[in-house]
């Protein structure tokens, strides 16, 4: 178990970060931690797409430019997220024509989403507070 | 596997229709262009940038599967999952899942086809409009004095009242014409006919209705119009309408039958239309298939019979106009009804007479209800059998539920939600129920017809409205997935309840049922009780019926009725044709008197006198029966005094028989013999003999005193007449010798039913002894199951407790303590089974007291024999188990432990 639950976290290196969902379908067990992620990548996508509206591959593209290359969304849990959050109404779509001229999807942010991203933006910063706050004790040897 | 991926992805696309496919296809290839422009931006050729995208993305299809999973498509697709499962599991253990569904099957499908046929008989309302408009008027008096002459099913009520739904041609006219503003009232005669066909003459049910029926009753015509003649007044010829089921029997389809005829006798009627297919009358097991006016039938012949105010013959209903209340229409009624005994010549006294409004949804439910209460009541027996068979199913998936809980405390232990590990269990019993229901509906299917058939020797005459509809369907799963519900449930919610530590106890857990098993048993047990007392009674009455005194020879007399509806004979014809049939019929070798009868025992008709006699305070009620000369021999009656003869003609003074309780009554004080009585008429009768009491309404005996007169003094051999005749031998032989000779001397004249007083008296409790069978066989399915159950369980006990038994027996514990330890388990589960199925037994046996002869629910020699069978098949149950229990060695003990 230990080792699959170090796939499902954030692994920090020189390479842009790896944000990969578990899927858990496949008769794995749901955890925190992949609550978590998921919760995450839902947060990021939200959060781009208050901005505006834009396809899938704009907002991967912004979540990679924001983060300064290092949140890469991997496409395969970029496009059942949005969909799920499509499904959840969080989000909705419409058709339309891509810069390039072919028909393309955008999103953009329901009413009922930007609620959700404020609730989960709180809750976001309330956690990142509170691992800080351990992470930031003193250590003391003995 | 294969084939429920793609019935999976017919479905979604059903569901999803193509586009939403396409527009993920564009929504992703736009994302796997982008990509491969980024790639060349970036220095790559187009052949370099396309591979690295592709690669970059990796699998297309899977992600898109993870896509549609985001949709709640995969719904679908986890059902038949679990469903194939759920197959698999159950085909691996074929032996158990097939008893299962043939228990279940069997079970439902007994209960699914006596519902078929309650349903089809009383449940259903009558298929016209608004049927809950419809009501059927009762007339009810207190008592009634003078000759009346009822056509139609009667019965005393608790109250002591007596009802029919029946009324006088007249008074129903009346009740038509005085309601008119607060209801329609119709009614109908319910009628036979004979109709000539290629093959000979058919009888078919026929209905004379009234001229306002099919408006009034709801129904329209399919073909042509109705019979009805208020928009057009009276016809000017004779017209009938007939069923659609006639007009393809006797037409056939193609055919227009509209302008065609039929003759009924001599009468020609013109056929004006047809019913649609499915019209029911409103008389209950009545399949008429030609309705023709009432008002038409105004010959000398059928006004004598139907007309008279002291005939009851008309079934009444009204349907009701809107606001009306049942109240109203019921004190105008039976104002209407009591005029109908202001008229001097009616010579009939009804006190407090009243009309009763009953719900006509269903029809007039005097015949439904008596036809019904057997139907219930083997309804009642089959649901007991199939809570046996469900329950023995339940101790069955009780035990297998055991047998997996190592596993399932493996899933547990590896976090398997609750819902996760009943989940599994739950769709098999989802599955079991859908089998059952399945092959209970089949069953239901082929077993209705034949079961009618065996409850009712007549039920071709009825010919109900049996087959599948949704209503059976609906019964037949919904039983099955309550009783899967019920009795199934147990082992999911246990498995529900296991958790990670259970897996440490792993396969030693105790169980063999654990205490919801035995509750199965004693269950199985006490259901079973009901059933054993109840064949073993019904069996004993059954017995004591055949054996009755009747005063009848029962082997040796022939009866049959006589029938001159096709023909005209007038009186005299009808006398000298009889005669002929008589004398030729006692020329017969083997034949050695024949007489004639006006009425026949058990033949549901029955005529009586009111009547003042000196020296009794009480109004006499007397049955009368016109008999020949040599009636009482060849019945076999013992009489005191003398026979008829041919002496005693019109002319000389008029003579009559009369039974002991006649005598008693008439004459407390002894001897009748040579005494006179009026018998309600100005004429002396001399007593000339006094005979054995006979059983004439019901092999169950009556108190009603009978006097006999000859047909000489009288000239009452009327229409209907009964032939008898004493056989030397076996009666039956005789049987179509007689018939012969009939056919050949009088071609006209009918002969319906000929049979020996004892098949007669037999047939009459053909329903007692239909019921005492289907019980012995239910109950011993019942028994079976109970100690099969008790089997399987204590067979399980046995082996889990291996280790306990051999340690016992190495501490020097006797084989014979062993297993009678182990049999005194299995005796108090089925005696406990027994004290809670006795009372059980009682009260049902309270409600088929009517089917009881000689002997009660309560009979405590009976209760005693039932518990000492079942003592010895529990014992016989167990025995196995326990004697396998007294050869453990204890060296396989301890190694078990």
């Amino acid at each position: 178990m230990k080792s699959r639950s170090r796939d499902l976290l954030l692994t920090i290196d020189s390479k842009p970060h790896l944000l990969s969902i578990i899927d858990n379908k496949r008769g794995l067990m749901k955890d925190a931690n992949n609550e978590l992620i998921h919760g995450t990548l839902d947060l990021l996508i939200l959060k781009v797409l208050a901005t505006g509206k834009m396809h899938g591959w704009d907002i991967s593209k912004r979540i990679m430019v924001v983060s300064r290359d290092r949140l890469l969304i991997k496409q395969g849990s970029l496009y059942p997220a949005v969909h799920r959050l499509e499904q959840k109404r969080l989000i909705e779509a419409e058709w339309g024509v891509s810069e390039l001229g072919r028909r393309a999807k955008f999103y953009r942010l329901t009413k009922k989403g930007r609620k959700q991203l404020e609730a989960e933006t709180s809750r976001w910063a309330a956690f990142v507070e509170s691992i800080g706050l351990v992470l930031g004790m003193e250590e003391s040897e003995g | 596997m294969d084939f429920f991926k793609i019935v999976g992805m017919r479905l979604r696309s059903l569901f999803r229709r193509g586009s939403v496919e396409k527009d993920l296809d564009d929504e992703l290839s736009l994302h796997v262009d982008m990509l491969i422009r980024e790639n060349i931006q970036n220095g790559m050729t187009e052949e370099e940038a396309r591979r690295a995208a592709k690669k970059e993305f990796g699998g297309m299809e899977y992600m898109k599967e993870e896509c549609r999973e985001s949709w709640g498509i995969r719904f679908v697709e986890n059902v038949f999952r679990n469903v194939r499962i759920a197959l698999r599991r159950l085909a691996k253990s074929l032996g158990f899942t097939v008893f299962c569904v043939a228990t279940l099957g069997l079970a439902v499908g007994a209960t699914t086809s006596i519902f078929g046929l309650l349903d089809a008989a009383i449940l259903r309302s009558l298929p016209v409009d608004d049927p809950e408009d419809l009501h059927v008027l009762y007339w009810q008096t207190s008592r009634r004095q003078g000759n009346t002459s009822i056509m139609g099913s009667d019965r005393r009520l608790e109250s002591g009242m007596h009802e029919a739904a029946v009324f006088p041609l007249t008074n129903f006219v009346e009740l038509q014409n005085g309601l008119e503003d607060v209801a329609d009232v119709f009614g109908y005669l319910p009628q036979a006919w004979s109709i000539p066909t290629g093959g000979g003459p058919t009888m078919v049910q026929g209905l004379l209705v009234s001229d306002n029926f099919f408006e009034a009753y709801g129904a329209r015509s399919f073909l042509g119009k109705t019979t009805d003649t208020k928009e057009r007044g009276q016809p000017a010829g004779l017209e009938a309408m007939i069923t659609h089921r006639f007009w393809e029997r006797i037409f056939g389809l193609d055919t227009n039958p509209i302008g065609q005829t039929v003759s009924w006798g001599t009468r020609l009627y013109t056929i004006v239309g047809v019913l649609p297919p499915g019209f029911q009358n409103p008389h209950p097991g009545n399949e008429a298939d030609i309705y023709a006016l009432l008002s038409q039938r105004k010959e000398r012949d059928f006004l004598d019979r139907y007309g008279k105010r002291n005939v009851f013959a008309i079934y009444t209903m009204a349907r009701i106009r809107p606001g009306v209340t049942d109240r109203l229409l019921k004190t105008r009624a039976a104002a209407i009804f009591a005029r109908n005994f202001e008229f001097d010549n009616v010579g009939v006294v009804f006190e407090n007479p009243d009309v009763a409004i009953r719900d006509g949804s269903r029809g007039p439910l005097i015949d439904r209800e008596t036809r019904a209460k057997p139907l219930w009541n083997i309804f009642a027996v089959a649901g007991i059998a199939l809570l046996v068979a469900c329950s023995n199913l339940g101790s069955f998936l009780l035990l297998r539920g055991d047998s997996r809980r190592y596993e399932l405390a493996t899933y547990a232990a590896l976090g398997a939600k609750r819902i996760q590990l009943a989940g599994p269990i739950v769709w098999e019993l989802g599955i079991l129920a859908f089998l059952g229901g399945s092959v209970g509906l089949v069953v239901a299917g082929f077993g209705q017809g034949p079961l009618l058939e065996y409850l009712d020797q007549n039920a071709s005459r009825y010919n109900m409205n049996l087959g599948y509809d949704f209503r059976i369907a609906g019964f037949s799963f919904g039983v099955a997935a309550i009783a899967m519900l019920v009795f199934g449930m147990a082992p999911a919610i246990k498995a529900s309840l296991l958790n990670a530590a259970d897996l440490k106890q792993g396969r030693t857990l105790k169980s063999g049922g654990g205490t919801l098993g035995k509750v199965f048993i004693v269950l199985q047990f006490s259901l079973a009780v009901p059933l054993a007392i109840g064949a073993t009674i019904l069996a004993k009455s059954v017995h004591s019926l055949s054996e009755v005194e009747t005063g009848y020879d029962h082997e040796r007399t022939l009866m049959t009725r006589i029938g001159f509806d096709r023909t005209n004979y007038n009186r005299e014809q009808k006398e000298a044709a009889l005669n002929r049939i008589q004398d030729a019929i006692a020329r017969l070798p083997g034949v050695i008197s024949t007489t004639v009868s006006d009425r026949m025992p058990l033949s549901h008709s029955n005529s009586n006198r009111g009547f003042s006699h000196p020296g009794v305070d009480e109004k006499i009620t007397i049955n009368t029966q016109n008999v020949g000369d040599d009636y009482f021999e060849t019945m076999g009656i013992r009489v005191d005094g003398r026979y008829f003869q041919p002496t005693d003609t019109g002319d000389s003074q008029p003579v009559a028989i009369i039974d002991k309780r006649a005598a008693s009554l008439l004459f407390p004080e002894g001897q009748a013999l040579g005494r006179t009585c009026q018998f309600g008429s100005d004429e002396d009768y001399l007593i000339i003999g006094v005979c054995e009491n006979t059983t004439y309404r019901s092999i169950r005996g009556d108190a009603d005193p009978t006097v006999y007169f000859s047909v000489r003094d009288n000239d009452r051999i009327a229409k209907r007449s009964f032939l008898v005749a004493r056989t030397e031998g076996n009666a039956g032989v005789m049987r179509p010798k007689i018939r012969a000779l009939v056919n050949e001397l009088e071609p006209n004249i009918s002969i319906r039913g000929m049979s020996t007083i004892g098949n007669l008296f037999e047939r009459s409790f053909h329903r007692e002894r239909t019921f005492a069978s289907l019980c012995v066989i239910m109950a011993s399915i019942a028994v079976l199951q109970a100690c099969i159950g008790l089997f399987g369980s204590i067979a399980k006990q046995v082996s889990q407790r291996t280790g306990e038994i051999g340690i016992r027996m190495a501490l020097g514990a006797s084989a014979k303590a062993v297993s009678s330890s182990i049999l005194k388990d299995a005796l108090r589960l089925s005696l406990i089974g027994c004290l809670v199925g006795l009372p059980v037994a009682i009260f049902s046996g309270g409600l088929i007291e009517d089917l009881l002869f000689g002997i009660t629910p309560g009979d405590p020699l009976n209760i005693l024999l039932v518990f000492a069978f079942f003592v010895a098949v529990t014992l016989l149950a167990a025995w196995m188990p326990a004697n396998r229990a007294t050869r453990i060695h204890p060296s396989v003990a301890l190694r078990a432990e």
